[in-house]
């Protein structure tokens, strides 16, 4: 989601020279990157104003970090993953107490109107996977959601949750099994109610 | 959980990672001015190094002075008062020691003494 294009400044240059006191920087960065923070953030919470949130702290964290940054020990994407998917964990846990309820509340749409029942859908949908999400422990649903949200490959997710490439695969594929059974029965809520 | 468990999981899976939210121009604004309250304290001072600043770094820093500093007092105070027990140690690994008087002068003084070389 973050990748330069070779004849633009690399991220990492841009956040040099933002330490340095280009505020430029900060403008070409913040276009460039936090798209793709902001997606993260909404793909995993279903919450607009909560990924907002995120969103912004993941940017205040980059620029603290920005004068301690060493080119070439981490991409700034892989770390930005890395921040996002912590603050958003961090606020799934919080829900987990709600998740059950909610996730009964969703399960019909109230307005007939066909365009309103596929906004209503789409919304119930993504709000039921993020509760069900929430009910995952944190390294699995990091997991899940950087594979399957994000549609990172494994070795790159191994660098960002700082794991092998075995663990990912196992996180993935028993967060995916528990998903499924959290939402078993619940294809209503999904809005597939046939196969 | 069933086959259409899964794939109803999978298809709700693939439709969120197709959505790509706008960015608004609030969290722009908010992002950017966090970045500029922040940069003050982010920018990167550069290390003045002077001639000072290179010696302490070439022999190892403060705690280095320090020793240095204390084993040059303790050579001088050697000098002015050498403990007993230095001299003892001395006579016995170098022999006895006598002390000559080349020039016949008083080496304080700068005169030169009676019967000496004038």
């Amino acid at each position: 989601m973050m990748d330069a294009q070779p004849s633009l400044p690399s991220d990492a240059a841009l956040l040099a020279a933002y330490a340095a006191g280009d505020a430029a920087a900060a403008q070409t960065l913040a276009t460039r990157l936090l798209p793709g923070v902001l997606g993260q953030a909404t793909r995993m919470l279903a919450d607009r104003t909560e990924a907002e949130d995120v969103a912004q702290e993941a940017m205040m964290r980059l620029w603290k970090v920005a004068p301690d940054w060493r080119d070439g020990e981490a991409q700034i994407s892989t770390w930005l993953y890395r921040v996002v998917a912590n603050l958003c964990t961090d606020r799934l846990r919080k829900r987990k107490r709600t998740a059950a309820t909610r996730l009964d509340d969703v399960a019909e749409p109230a307005d007939p109107t066909p365009g309103v029942v596929d906004q209503m859908q789409t919304g119930a949908r993504h709000q039921a996977l993020a509760d069900a999400l929430a009910q995952l422990p944190d390294r699995q649903a990091q997991a899940v959601a950087l594979r399957h949200l994000e549609g990172r490959a494994n070795p790159e997710i191994a660098q960002i949750m700082d794991i092998s490439v075995r663990s990912v695969e196992s996180l993935t594929a028993r967060g995916k099994r528990a998903l499924a059974a959290l939402l078993a029965g619940k294809r209503a809520a999904l809005g597939y109610d046939d196969d | 959980m069933t086959d259409p468990d899964m794939k109803a999981l999978d298809a709700a899976l693939a439709d969120i990672a197709d959505q790509h939210p706008q960015v608004p121009d609030a969290l722009m604004t908010a992002v950017l001015r966090d970045a500029a309250h922040l940069q003050s304290r982010a920018i990167v001072q550069p290390d003045p190094v002077g001639l000072w600043q290179a010696f302490l770094d070439l022999i190892g820093g403060w705690p280095a002075v320090s020793g240095l500093a204390a084993a040059g007092v303790a050579g001088v105070w050697m000098g002015i008062a050498p403990p007993v027990a230095l001299e003892t140690a001395a006579a016995q690994m170098l022999g006895t020691t006598q002390v000559v008087d080349l020039f016949g002068t008083d080496t304080l003084s700068g005169f030169a003494v009676e019967g000496g070389v004038e």
